[in-house]
């Protein structure tokens, strides 16, 4: 009670109030309950994710190795791209079209095409090269580019909330699953597991990531990492969706 | 403040330990660690957050960040000051997101255990229990109409009586900050509460209303004015 000393009376008189209104005891058998299933979860959750074969290799060669993957998938669409651009007559869309359709069933590399338009007008408007639209997502996806990112910082108290939940639907959406694996490839140090969404994001002015953990109950943990600190350098809950 | 953190009991593993062999992969030292302050943790949650269930997420929304979050933990703080940091936090995001009702009356204090250990003492004295029952309940509804960061730097300091300099590690602000917010807050409590700290001698004037602002203690009598 540091701070009882030196207080004027009324003050004094309202700090002895809160004193006496302060709660003593356990929490009630329900809540007790409730906390102790969520641990449990929460336990399991763990242990699975330590059992699952995906384990056996570390988080960081898993992510490097997507990562890999990722930028094999996407020079071979550019590859194809250009091969069919130039060995196809024009007006053969529908070759290059089903290549491509192909290529992004198989692969976790064609979602860069469709960051920045849509991936059915990249996909039927081949009139005008092949070339130019092939280049453009590998381009994009070697170095995702900080214009469309959602920008946040970790002491923003006010609207941090809104933000979130305004972009957590980006977590989810397949495209930008994929743009995030190319951020997660260039951005070093931060290994956000396997069960995590991400979203590429600017966190305090530099490149980052948005981590949407599993929810829990009614609850969702979201981290704030700026690349290359390991650490979030904050950590909102919010509601599940 | 002397916690198992510092001074843990036989062969009981400190805090420190049980964070560390939960970042190891120790199936049950987090359940170990969380129910040794499970109790505090509970009672700053629930006058953080004013009502019971609001309390209850706030609760296992901090309980599910520090178990994800435990490796983050660097030790400049003690462990249950790190703890009331995540649960805190929760609690206070929960509010600013406004997905919380909005703020009822405590509900009859049936879960409010303290109420039942405060007013035990006078069990055979009935009217000495309602007017304690009834002045906790004022100053809870008091202090639900602050800011949510003033109410946490009043739970934490003036409820449960941690030092501003612990309070300030848990709020993540400074000292400062923390005695500005207990003082703007206690000086708007005084203001509502105003009849229930006057001097000794003070004649009670009956019941306050049971909903909305706390009235003047003397009120004009006859018609309003024009």
């Amino acid at each position: 009670m540091t701070e009882s000393s030196g207080l004027p009376p009324e003050q004094e008189a309202v700090r002895r109030l809160l004193a006496e209104a302060r709660h003593d005891g356990p929490p009630p058998p329900e809540v007790v309950s409730r906390l102790d299933d969520t641990l449990a979860d929460l336990v399991a959750e763990r242990a699975d994710a330590d059992t699952s074969p995906g384990r056996v290799v570390d988080i960081g060669s898993r992510r490097r190795r997507i990562a890999g993957i990722g930028l094999l998938a996407a020079a071979s669409v550019v590859v194809a791209g250009v091969a069919i651009g130039q060995v196809l007559p024009r007006g053969g869309g529908d070759a290059s079209d089903s290549s491509a359709g192909s290529a992004s069933d198989s692969s976790l590399a064609e979602a860069p095409t469709s960051e920045d338009d849509g991936g059915a007008e990249s996909g039927t408007d081949l009139d005008g090269g092949a070339d130019s639209q092939a280049r453009e997502p590998q381009e994009s996806f070697l170095s995702p580019g900080l214009a469309d990112r959602p920008t946040l910082f970790s002491d923003d108290d006010e609207d941090i909330i809104g933000q979130l939940v305004e972009i957590r639907p980006d977590a989810t959406d397949a495209r930008q699953r994929l743009r995030s694996l190319a951020a997660l490839r260039s951005c070093e140090g931060v290994e956000p597991g396997r069960s995590a969404a991400l979203v590429a994001a600017t966190v305090d002015g530099e490149s980052g990531l948005v981590v949407f953990r599993p929810p829990v109950g009614e609850a969702q943990d979201v981290e704030l990492y700026v690349c290359g600190d390991p650490e979030p350098v904050r950590t909102v809950t919010l509601p599940s969706p | 403040m002397t916690t198992p953190d510092d001074h843990p009991r036989g062969d009981e593993r400190s805090d420190r330990e049980l964070l560390q062999a939960h970042v190891d992969g120790d199936a049950a030292a987090f359940g170990e660690l969380f129910a040794r302050h499970r109790d505090r943790l509970w009672a700053v949650a629930l006058r953080t957050m004013g009502h019971p269930e609001d309390a209850a997420d706030g609760l296992q929304d901090g309980m599910i960040a520090a178990f994800r979050r435990a490796g983050s933990y660097r030790g400049d703080a003690a462990v249950t000051t790190w703890l009331h940091r995540v649960v805190v936090n929760a609690c206070l995001d929960r509010m600013r997101s406004a997905k919380i009702r909005r703020f009822e009356a405590l509900p009859d204090d049936v879960e409010d255990r303290g109420t039942v250990v405060a007013t035990a003492v006078h069990d055979d004295q009935p009217e000495a229990v309602a007017e304690d029952a009834e002045r906790r309940r004022r100053v809870l509804d008091a202090l639900a109409t602050l800011p949510a960061e003033q109410r946490a730097a009043l739970v934490l300091v003036d409820m449960e009586g941690y030092p501003v300099a612990e309070v300030a590690e848990m709020l993540g602000c400074a000292e400062g900050t923390v005695k500005s917010r207990c003082s703007r807050g206690r000086t708007k409590l005084a203001q509502l509460l105003a009849d229930l700290h006057h001097p000794a001698g003070d004649p009670p004037h009956g019941n306050p209303p049971p909903d909305g602002p706390v009235q003047p203690s003397v009120r004009p009598r006859g018609p309003p004015a024009p």
